[in-house]
């Protein structure tokens, strides 16, 4: 199974999702700004990565989890990734696309916009771990939703990983 | 191998381009109105959307050829469609070949693209884009020999390959 969490820049809220899937990140409490900071990946991505895949590590039943930005396109990435998934004759249940747009508030938007397009890091990444703390809880339970779908189509279909 | 030809809607450049490599146009013709139209029309009937890869038809080499409409955001896309391929189902890069056509658009097909598409003004649109197409049918006529003769080097290599080590 393979499952990609995709956000607008792939630098902030899809890596936080994609760790707290990973166990990197409790799901219990919220984390510090440093936690988040010392993210793989997270607030890395500049423009030129735009559109890049990235496998991020495998989950305790060997999913792999993915991170993409792909700007406002949510629908055509989605379009593209299950069209090339029919064309390569691939189940369709083994592959999962999260969008994390949703859980993403202003204070993420402002700061990724300070630190990624203006190249203020200083200013912008701490405005951004407000922002991912603020709806820290929201996106673990996103993350949640995902695995129990997962974890059902898994069983209704019977095929494991 | 599966060629991919992107444009922002898919159905001008990328299409002509498509229509081309598989010989629904003819490079010694440039199309009119009514051949983009009727391509669009029998373009529109296989689903049409934005992102959806849409077959075309298979090339004389056997290549399986593709267009898939990705709007504004066309080289990320290219990205994305070369990453599915390549990380998450590790398909060999011998396997596919993404080609951008949205360079190839020029002020009269997005013009046209524009009034066909969003105003649905097709027969206005569609004949600022044949026009379009017309202006710059000999770029798109060399992409796609160049895509030709990519395609068909690399299938002489793998053939010559083996044989060389069976010798």
């Amino acid at each position: 199974m393979k499952i990609i969490y995709h956000c607008y820049g792939g630098a902030h809220s899809s890596v936080t999702a994609a760790a707290i899937h990973l166990g990197w990140l409790p799901t219990d409490r919220i984390p510090t700004d440093k936690m988040l900071e010392a993210l793989p990946l997270f607030d890395q991505q500049t423009n030129k990565d735009h559109g890049h895949i990235r496998l991020l590590g495998l989950d305790e039943n060997q999913y792999e989890i993915y991170v993409t930005g792909r700007r406002n396109a949510a629908l055509v990435l989605e379009n593209i990734v299950l069209g090339v998934t029919d064309i390569l004759k691939m189940p369709r249940d083994q592959i999962h696309l999260v969008n994390v747009m949703p859980y993403v508030n202003w204070k993420m938007v402002c700061g990724g916009y300070t630190s990624r397009r203006l190249g203020m890091i200083k200013l912008g990444r701490p405005i951004v771990a407000t922002g991912i703390r603020h709806n820290y809880l929201k996106i673990v339970s996103l993350v949640h939703r995902v695995k129990m779908t997962v974890g059902s189509e898994t069983l209704k279909d019977g095929a494991g990983k | 191998m599966k060629i991919f030809y992107l444009c922002p809607t898919g159905l001008h450049t990328a299409l002509v381009a498509a229509g081309l490599h598989v010989g629904w146009l003819q490079a010694d013709r440039p199309p009119v109105r009514k051949d983009l139209h009727k391509m669009i029309k029998e373009y529109r009937r296989l689903d049409y959307k934005l992102g959806k890869p849409v077959s075309i038809g298979i090339d004389r080499a056997g290549n399986e050829v593709f267009t898939v409409g990705v709007g504004r955001v066309h080289e990320i896309m290219k990205k994305v469609v070369t990453d599915v391929f390549k990380k998450v189902y590790g398909v060999s890069e011998e396997e596919y070949l993404v080609v951008d056509t949205a360079g190839l658009a020029n002020g009269w097909i997005n013009t046209g693209s524009f009034f066909s598409m969003r105003i649905k003004m097709s027969v206005f649109g569609e004949t600022l884009c044949a026009y379009g197409i017309r202006k710059y049918y000999p770029d798109i006529i060399n992409i796609v020999e160049q895509v030709k003769s990519e395609t068909f080097q690399s299938q002489i290599d793998m053939k010559i390959i083996p044989s060389r080590n069976n010798v």
